[in-house]
């Protein structure tokens, strides 16, 4: 069977958009789980950082005293509160949306361009990936508020 | 519960079949108060895997090839019954999306306060609500 080429997961956080896109963006390194399976080298990632604005890049940060290390993914669209997209190294498409729900911000992480990866990684994407990324930030934002 | 891939899952989860799912998909929200969690596409944008929550409860749903649903089939074949906190109110929010019942809200002998419905096509749902809190 082969794999879908787009995933699609929707989380509901109790903070408005714009601080939902800042804990997205600002707090990345607090949220995003550290793991064999989550960076490039795992052994040498000592940080995760955005840089801010269309063009910025996501970084593996390797030196944390220059804030250097590989580039994981580039910034193309930077709407704080509304949107986030990023094309990764591997050529597929994040795209975060931040949308007004009631009291809370509706959150979608939708990674496309899966078909354009080999099986494997595209399996690997579609079963962990986004769905991953958006509950590790989705826990981290309800247990920030409960404190 | 299970968890994987980030998602907790019930023990139990239904596996909705639908000749149309993206339109399945509007009815439930709009009048059912599910909300989207998860949704996988092909490259043609063909919807091949979904998923709705409301609650503590999750649905999947598809489309498989050739599939007829229970209006062309002629029957139903199964009933989805859902625990909610205000039935009375699920009620309102599915007849304001013009909703097709199986009766309105009614005290049941058994201990419950519920109503049936059916879904665009034609799959009964229940929803229920107990008459007395924890017992």
């Amino acid at each position: 069977m082969t794999q879908p080429a787009s995933v699609r997961v929707t989380v509901y956080v109790a903070v408005d958009p714009i601080t939902a896109f800042e804990i997205f963006t600002e707090e990345i390194d607090v949220w995003y789980r550290r793991g064999p399976h989550h960076f490039f080298d795992p052994a040498r990632a000592a940080a995760i950082r955005f840089e801010p604005g269309v063009g910025g890049r996501l970084v593996e940060v390797y030196d944390t005293c220059t804030g250097e290390g590989r580039e994981m993914a580039r910034v193309t669209v930077w709407e704080p509160g509304q949107r986030l997209h990023l094309r990764d190294t591997r050529n597929t498409d994040i795209d975060v949306t931040f949308e007004a729900a009631g009291d809370e911000t509706k959150v979608t992480l939708e990674h496309r361009g899966l078909e354009r990866l080999p099986a494997a990684e595209a399996e690997s994407h579609a079963r962990f990936g986004g769905r991953l990324l958006i509950a590790w930030f989705s826990d981290h934002l309800r247990e920030r508020t409960r404190t | 519960m299970t968890n994987y891939g980030g998602l907790q899952y019930p023990t139990l989860c239904p596996y909705l079949y639908y000749e149309d799912t993206a339109k399945a998909m509007e009815f439930l929200e709009r009048a059912f108060g599910f909300r989207e969690r998860f949704v996988s596409k092909d490259d043609d944008g063909t919807l091949r895997h979904v998923e709705m929550e409301r609650g503590g409860a999750v649905v999947m749903m598809g489309s498989p090839p050739d599939h007829k649903n229970p209006k062309h089939l002629g029957q139903v074949t199964v009933g989805i019954y859902v625990h909610v906190d205000d039935v009375d109110k699920v009620y309102e929010q599915a007849r304001a999306a013009g909703t097709e019942f199986d009766g309105e809200p009614a005290d049941q002998a058994y201990g419950v306060r519920s109503f049936g419905a059916r879904d665009p096509e034609g799959h009964q749902w229940w929803f229920a609500q107990p008459l007395t809190a924890g017992n």
